[in-house]
């Protein structure tokens, strides 16, 4: 490697080094560590845990030679590090290196900070080590193989890191232009729609796939993951060079996939600004319309939740986020009618599937509502200048959010009866009755996060960095209220008393209503107080 | 019996703004007292760093002062905010756009957050975009337009519910001649119809042209204010007394609003021989 290159990365990383330990100096910050320390921690602790488990089961796999549930473990690895990234990205801490291009870097040096910024990424931690656990397994087991079989491992998790990346870089190319949102949320909407086509009316064609694919399994061999397992066969058989070749023919995607991750990085070096690409008309001569109308709402309330409605339909992230919960009961009600074997509980008592589905839809939507202001922009100014109080900034984004988030309830409820999984009416019943609890609480510790940790998020890019401090606090409140709404759920279910348990959440609903109206009656004298912080957060460029 | 004193359309009273511990942060606005007329037109100079964009910043709302009053209208902005805020536009340093929304979306929303119904937001909105020029663009995202027409939107996003005072960071700078020449006759139709404009800005030739009125802020403090005529008067006193020349160096010339500016905050810095070398 050239030796500026490596000066250059040297500088970079004692820069970031420097960044780190200025950034350090307020209390904020150090409190946004802890809790990213925290959750780093508790991150690990699942990551190992699960390490642990895939190392004792590919040991005793490998030991016993019955290696054909190897294969599905590499591709759940395999599948996880390509899918992981998209749904956890607002809750992991990154660096976005593209920052880097202000200096004067050679391209060699660009392309190998966009590798290592890949690699930062918790996910990609997390699955390399999955990845290790496995290629331990198997070599505990079978010492003699190790040598034979850690190509083929080093190759699928080189090959992996690629297509992730590629994936990653081609979803936010397609969510920043208007033209692409759309046709990404039409293959959204068609998948869902073919999932159940597909499911329902192709049920038996499915069937026949799959067994033919269990009888054919050389067809799967193409793919890297199959051919890291073909690799083990092998070499566990005695024959170290078909090893190696399985290892090269896995090598070869990397080449496709290094030239098109090339291709983009040198995009990005020459400048492109994907951030800007969005929402590009032709000019126009329409006439100006008129904002909206709501029923009951005065007019500065209805143009803020207009507002932020607009914001939403233009910003694939957040569209994603509130889309994702309709794909849990689609995805169970297509297996169910593929024949597929499903959970139980799933199938049998879709009410406690509806409940975990909202349950779920608040979870995934948590880092919304704590970092409300996240994507204003210089827009927060306005919101300081404009002859409105604070409260009902807020109020009018609580208010765009909770109507989402029922629309989420209402859709969920009619993908499980188009899948036949109708929830029982006392079931529905006391689903939809926690909701106004859990959301309250939700938007109640999210408007106040929203003040104390603000993070700037850019419009059609994932992987942007939260605070660390306020994901931990919102993950324990979901794990609280969760766990009360859950508890109350599952002894009523027992007891086969639905009804009470709707009534017990209407009081705590009623009584978080108490709580939400009280902490919004501070919320101007807060927002004053927390708006250098804000503006300074929120209008950096 | 004497009549009483008209209220001024902003006042400040030992406006103070320190950043940091009292012992060593900054003292970035140091007990400031303005007064601006209603229906004057108002420069707010200083060199970098003098203090006045975190002046012009506590005067809109942005930022608490750390000590001492501000009205505006005669209203104490933070005793009443919103009756405040509602009588005032602002242009802000980083112009509090939207970028997601389209220039009429932001318009409209703009507005009806200061009170507009729907109708009148919209309508105000088209003929805003067809006097600033961007009625072509209406319907254009605005983190797509350049920095000129951005000036231009936050500005008729700021006097779309018909302010009596105008705060503007700094409206001409980053501008081209064409865009400035807008944003002058819009501010010049305000002034002319009784609004007060209250500008900071570097371009001290506009400054000149426009501005009936002037205050100079220099570390913090506030060394001059008054009507050009007489800053100039002052400033050629005080060089008369010291028994100095004018600077502008012809006997009978008018000072330019430039050359009482260096007077006041101190001159050019003039490099020696032996600094920066190495520039060639």
């Amino acid at each position: 490697m050239h030796s500026d290159t490596l000066t250059q990365v040297a500088l970079i990383a004692q820069l970031r080094w420097r960044l780190f330990r200025n950034s350090l100096r307020t209390a904020r910050a150090r409190l946004e560590l802890a809790g990213q320390l925290v959750l780093s921690v508790l991150g690990a602790v699942v990551g190992v845990g699960i390490g642990v488990g895939l190392y004792g089961l590919s040991f005793f796999l490998a030991k016993d030679n019955r290696l054909a549930p190897l294969e599905g473990i590499l591709w759940g690895v395999f599948l996880a590090w390509l899918i992981l990234p998209l749904i956890v990205a607002a809750s992991t801490s990154t660096v976005d290196f593209r920052e880097l291009l202000r200096y004067p870097l050679r391209f060699s040096s660009f392309l190998l900070l966009s590798l290592a910024y890949t690699l930062f990424d918790p996910v990609a931690i997390t699955v390399l080590f999955w990845m290790a656990c496995i290629f331990a397994g198997v070599a505990s087991a079978r010492p003699d193989t190790a040598l034979w079989i850690a190509p083929a491992f080093l190759a699928l998790a080189v090959v992996t890191l690629f297509l992730s990346r590629t994936l990653i870089t081609a979803i936010e190319r397609m969510l920043c232009r208007p033209r692409g949102r759309e046709l990404f949320f039409t293959i959204f909407i068609l998948t869902m729609l073919s999932v159940q086509v597909i499911g329902i009316a192709a049920g038996d064609y499915l069937d026949l796939a799959w067994e033919y694919l269990e009888a054919n399994p050389s067809l799967l061999l193409v793919f890297p993951p199959s051919l890291a397992h073909s690799a083990i066969e092998t070499s566990l058989a005695g024959n170290g060079t078909g090893a190696l070749s399985a290892a090269a023919v896995i090598a070869l995607y990397g080449v496709p996939l290094f030239l098109a991750h090339r291709r983009r990085v040198l995009a990005q070096y020459r400048g492109e600004d994907s951030s800007a690409e969005s929402g590009v008309a032709a000019q126009q001569t329409a006439p100006v319309k008129a904002g909206w109308r709501l029923p009951l709402l005065p007019g500065a309330i209805t143009a803020l939740i207009e507002k932020e409605l607009r914001y939403a339909a233009r910003n694939g992230f957040v569209l994603i986020n509130l889309f994702i919960p309709l794909f849990i009961p689609a995805l169970f009600g297509a297996v169910a009618a593929a024949g597929e074997k499903v959970p139980e509980i799933l199938t049998r008592d879709p009410a406690t599937t509806y409940f975990a589905c909202i349950l779920y839809t608040l979870l995934i939507s948590m880092h919304l509502v704590s970092n409300q202001f996240a994507f204003e922009g210089h827009g927060i100014q306005f919101l300081f200048v404009a002859p409105v109080r604070f409260r009902d900034v807020v109020a009018a984004k609580n208010l765009a959010y909770a109507a989402a988030v029922i629309l989420d309830a209402v859709l969920i409820w009619f993908v499980m009866l188009t899948f036949g999984q109708m929830p029982s009416l006392p079931g529905t019943v006391a689903a939809l009755a926690a909701l106004p609890f859990l959301l309250l609480a939700q938007i109640t510790l999210g408007n106040l996060l929203s003040l104390y940790f603000p993070r700037r998020f850019d419009f059609g890019r994932f992987k942007q960095r939260q605070s660390g401090m306020s994901v931990l606090l919102a993950l324990l409140q979901q794990i609280v209220t969760g766990a009360i709404a859950g508890g109350i759920y599952a002894v009523a279910h027992w007891l086969n008393l639905l009804w009470i348990a709707a009534l017990l959440y209407l009081v705590l609903g009623a009584a978080m209503w108490q709580v939400y109206r009280m902490a919004l009656t501070h919320y101007d004298s807060l927002a004053a107080r927390r708006r250098e912080t804000l503006t300074a957060e929120l209008c950096h460029d | 019996m004497t009549s009483p004193v008209p209220a001024a359309a902003i006042l400040t009273e030992n406006l103070t703004r320190r950043f940091g511990p009292e012992e060593n942060g900054l003292l970035a606005v140091d007990r400031v007292n303005l007064r601006v007329e209603t229906g004057q037109f108002f420069g707010f100079l200083g060199p970098n760093g003098a203090g006045k964009s975190t002046t012009i910043r506590m005067l809109t709302g942005l930022l608490e002062p750390t000590a001492g009053r501000i009205e505006i209208l005669a209203l104490d902005l933070y005793a009443q905010p919103v009756q405040v805020k509602r009588r005032i536009g602002v242009v802000p340093e980083g112009l509090a756009l939207f970028e997601r929304l389209t220039a009429a979306e932001y318009l409209n929303f703009a507005g009806r957050m200061y009170g507009l119904d729907r109708h009148t937001a919209a309508q105000r909105a088209a003929e805003l975009l067809e006097f600033t020029e961007l009625a072509d663009r209406a319907h254009t995202q605005v983190g797509e337009f350049s920095h000129g027409m951005k000036k231009k939107l936050a500005l008729a996003a700021a006097v779309i519910h018909g302010p009596r005072v105008l705060f503007l960071d700094e409206p001409f700078e980053g501008v081209d001649t064409v865009a400035a020449a807008t944003l002058r006759s819009l501010m010049s139709r305000m002034v002319a119809g009784g609004v007060t404009i209250f500008l900071t800005s570097h371009v001290l030739e506009i400054v000149e042209r426009l501005c009936s009125h002037v205050a100079i802020i220099h570390k913090g403090q506030l060394v001059a204010q008054g009507s050009l005529a007489e800053l100039r008067s002052g400033v050629e006193g005080r060089a008369a007394q010291a028994g100095a020349e004018p600077r502008s160096g012809r006997p009978g010339e008018k000072l330019t609003l430039e050359q009482i500016f260096l007077e006041i905050v101190g001159g050019a810095r003039t490099a020696a021989d032996q600094e920066l070398s190495w520039l060639g």
